[in-house]
């Protein structure tokens, strides 16, 4: 009887620390949640985009960090077929220099 | 007052990500600094506010809730179009395109967790003993887990979570070097702070 009543003891003690973590999910998911809603987001700041301006997460997502995706490319409709034409290197990047060859060295002895 | 209306959706996968990362940090945290209270009781041979068996429960309960939200944790941002891990981004230290070497270091974390946490199921095939001194190293795993939070969290300098982390992350990192200490003392048979023995002088 005493045994039984220990393991039903220890159950509710397992039990409880589930429910905590989960409701401590549960807080910290509905902290962000309101942090984004509000524009307070780490990452997307106070200068995100309205939702009508948001076409996709590439758009509207801006990371701090260093390694960061590709940004999208700048698109040219071509008058003659309407269709677009991808510009490379007018994202606001440099365009990056022609590879020179190594200099060739000669070693006098 | 800056506020912009933000569409949600997009994000629901991230914002899932970083809560269950910020939940696996502090129950792994608490989770710890039970453990560690627990071995202090056993070695002590007393009983503190509950019984070895309470702080073991709960102990255990958190530490399989801490390896569900690591599991999560990772598992979310395969959701994320924006980030597209892949399952290898998740899964292989240093193949994720964002903040490789901290992400990694994540990665090394959980699996080193896991390994050492779901160890206590094949404790009997294992062996007490072998078992006790393998599952020390989980606290290597956690500081881990720590740096991952801090180098590669979103979150990681808001002034919430900081106050939250601190809040799990200290008590426990300063029973874990009181703990260490032990360790290093027994290791190097430093002598403990007991009265010294007074020579009696013979006449």
């Amino acid at each position: 009887m005493r045994v039984s009543a220990r393991r039903r003891r220890l159950g509710k003690l397992r039990l409880r620390a589930v429910v905590l973590s989960l409701a401590f999910f549960a807080i910290a998911w509905l902290l962000l949640l309101g942090q984004l809603v509000s524009g307070h987001d780490p990452v997307l700041g106070s200068g995100s985009q309205s939702s009508a301006a948001a076409k996709s997460p590439a758009d509207t997502r801006q990371r701090s960090s260093g390694s960061e995706p590709p940004t999208p490319q700048s698109v040219v409709i071509d008058p003659a077929t309407g269709e677009a034409i991808p510009q490379a290197g007018a994202s606001g990047a440099a365009p990056q220099p022609t590879p020179q060859p190594p200099p060739v060295t000669t070693s006098t002895s | 007052m800056a506020s912009a209306t933000v569409s949600v959706g997009p994000h629901l996968f991230w914002i899932t990500s970083r809560a269950a990362g910020t939940a696996a940090l502090v129950l792994s945290s608490i989770s710890l600094g039970l453990g560690l209270a627990v071995a202090r009781q056993r070695r002590a041979g007393r009983g503190g506010i509950g019984t070895v068996a309470d702080y073991r429960a709960v102990h255990e309960a958190l530490a399989l809730s801490t390896l569900a939200m690591v599991a999560l944790h990772g598992m979310a941002l395969l959701g994320d179009r924006w980030l597209d891990p892949g399952v290898a981004g998740i899964a292989v230290p240093l193949v994720s395109p964002y903040r490789p070497a901290w992400t990694a270091i994540g990665i090394v974390g959980g699996y080193g967790l896991a390994a050492l946490g779901l160890s206590y199921f094949a404790r009997d095939w294992i062996g007490t003993a072998r078992w006790r001194s393998m599952h020390r190293f989980t606290a290597l795993f956690w500081l881990l887990g720590v740096a991952h939070s801090i180098g590669s969290g979103t979150d990681a300098w808001r002034a919430w979570f900081l106050l939250v982390a601190a809040s799990a992350v200290l008590p426990s990192a300063v029973l874990l070097l009181g703990r260490v200490g032990g360790w290093l003392g027994s290791a190097l048979d430093l002598p403990r702070s007991e009265p010294p023995v007074r020579q009696e002088s013979i006449r």
